[in-house]
């Protein structure tokens, strides 16, 4: 199993008010899944997407992360799975200005220690992928928002990771850059990845095998889409 | 440092040329805090990023520090860009899944400087932003101004000789927005150039020469 919640719950302590931003969070998710989370704003998807990938901590129940209990592990021993297990796609692509779409790509692998040689191999190998070679030079500033986004994916897929989370990776882009950017992730869902992906989009969420409803921070209902069923 | 003879930014469709700059003649100085205004669509931002080699003329010529950057090819563009030039963007762009320390190290990754100078560089950056107490927090646990000044001090980190600032406090509130601008009074006062497009009266106030551009000509 890739991912298994129990009772998960995250609150926030504001001006003495406590809020709830989760409760009783019950999920497994299996290797090479292909998940859609939806549900109105402030419902609690992008807080159990960042809980998900070990960038936010629950206040309370359990996580396990590849069989590990990560709910409370140490920071240094998440960001080691987290870094070599998760990337991530963002609505706004949060790439760096300051580096080139090839730099802004090899960032995860330098983090990880890889050789300078095998770097490029691999940046080279997802740009070609994606047909950004021509721009690997270009700043993210000359880019459109569509490329922006193709290298926001490459970045994410680079390490090869289990898992994909996205949040909301379609929300600043027309419907053919959407499209373009859904198809990517079905490729990688056909390669064994596995995606946990938020969306308003009830189109762009039947691309998944299973859409979790949330609402006011629990899940709601559960559904199998039918041409994935086994 | 910056010259601009008779620069013009224009887009062919068809048979139709639309003109977002016309005939910008413009100096600026070493030292600099200069503003750019005028109203929206006026080639501000154009203007901006024709500066910081992000975008290039379509006629005329551009020197930095007397160097023809209209004459240069792409990977030149590319290199004279990161040696000397930060941007600051409106929108700050950050990256999630990075803790604050590391997204401020990021940009020094590619510099070959050694980790132990890294590790001095992105120290001094948390102190002076003040950010020493969030440095192991991820952009989604700081509030609107916190991404920002974490966003401006990476930009920063390598330390330009050029600041170009694209309406910096547009998404931020008066109080975060006045700290951002008495963060680019200080750093012009060590000798920085700034360059910056705002909308804003009280922040041109920095700034100690403003430019207008209107429909792509610079008010003289």
């Amino acid at each position: 199993m890739l991912i298994q919640t129990k009772d998960l719950k995250k609150t926030y302590l504001t001006e003495e008010v406590e809020t709830t931003a989760l409760n009783n969070i019950n999920l497994e998710i299996g290797e090479g899944e292909y998940i859609a989370i939806m549900g109105p704003s402030g419902c609690g998807k992008s807080t159990l997407l960042n809980i998900l990938g070990l960038i936010d901590n629950p206040t309370s129940g359990e996580y396990k992360f590849l069989g590990k209990d990560v709910a409370v592990s140490t920071e240094r021993k998440r960001a080691g799975l987290r870094k070599s297990n998760i990337g991530f796609i963002f609505q706004s692509f949060n790439l760096i200005d300051e580096l080139t779409v090839f730099e802004n790509v090899e960032l995860p692998l330098l983090y990880l220690g890889y050789s300078s040689a095998e770097r490029k191999k691999r940046v080279n190998e997802v740009l070609e992928n994606i047909a950004l070679m021509p721009r690997k030079n270009h700043f993210p500033q000359q880019l459109s928002g569509g490329q922006q986004q193709r290298v926001a994916v490459a970045r994410a897929v680079v390490t090869r990771p289990k898992l994909i989370l996205a949040d909301e990776p379609t929300g600043n882009l027309d419907s053919t850059h959407g499209e373009e950017v859904m198809g990517l992730l079905g490729e990688l869902h056909a390669a064994g990845t596995a995606i946990v992906m938020v969306t308003h989009s009830q189109a762009y969420a039947e691309y998944s095998q299973r859409i979790i409803y949330l609402f006011d921070g629990q899940v709601v209902s559960e559904n199998v889409q039918k041409k994935f069923k086994l | 440092m910056i010259k601009l003879r008779a620069v013009s930014k224009f887009y062919s469709t068809g048979y139709v040329k639309t003109y977002v700059l016309r005939n910008i003649t413009l100096d600026i100085g070493e030292g600099e805090f200069v503003t750019v205004m005028g109203p929206s669509g006026a080639g501000k931002s154009t203007l901006l990023h024709i500066l910081g080699m992000l975008d290039t003329p379509s006629e005329g010529e551009y020197y930095f520090d007397d160097r023809p950057v209209h004459a240069f090819d792409e990977k030149k563009l590319t290199e004279l860009h990161k040696h000397h030039i930060g941007f600051v963007f409106q929108s700050f762009h950050l990256i999630d899944e990075l803790t604050v320390y590391e997204n401020l190290e990021t940009p020094l990754l590619y510099k070959k400087i050694k980790g132990s100078e890294r590790k001095g560089l992105v120290a001094e950056s948390l102190d002076r932003f003040h950010m020493v107490a969030k440095k192991d927090l991820f952009p989604h646990q700081l509030s609107g101004g916190q991404q920002q000044r974490a966003a401006i001090a990476r930009a920063l980190i390598t330390k330009p000789r050029l600041i170009l600032a694209d309406e910096p406090t547009g998404n931020l509130n008066s109080k975060e927005g006045k700290e951002v601008m008495e963060m680019f009074a200080e750093l012009n006062a060590g000798g920085t150039t700034i360059i910056q497009v705002t909308h804003s009266e009280t922040n041109a106030a920095y700034g100690r020469r403003t430019i207008h551009l209107l429909d792509g000509w610079l008010q003289t």
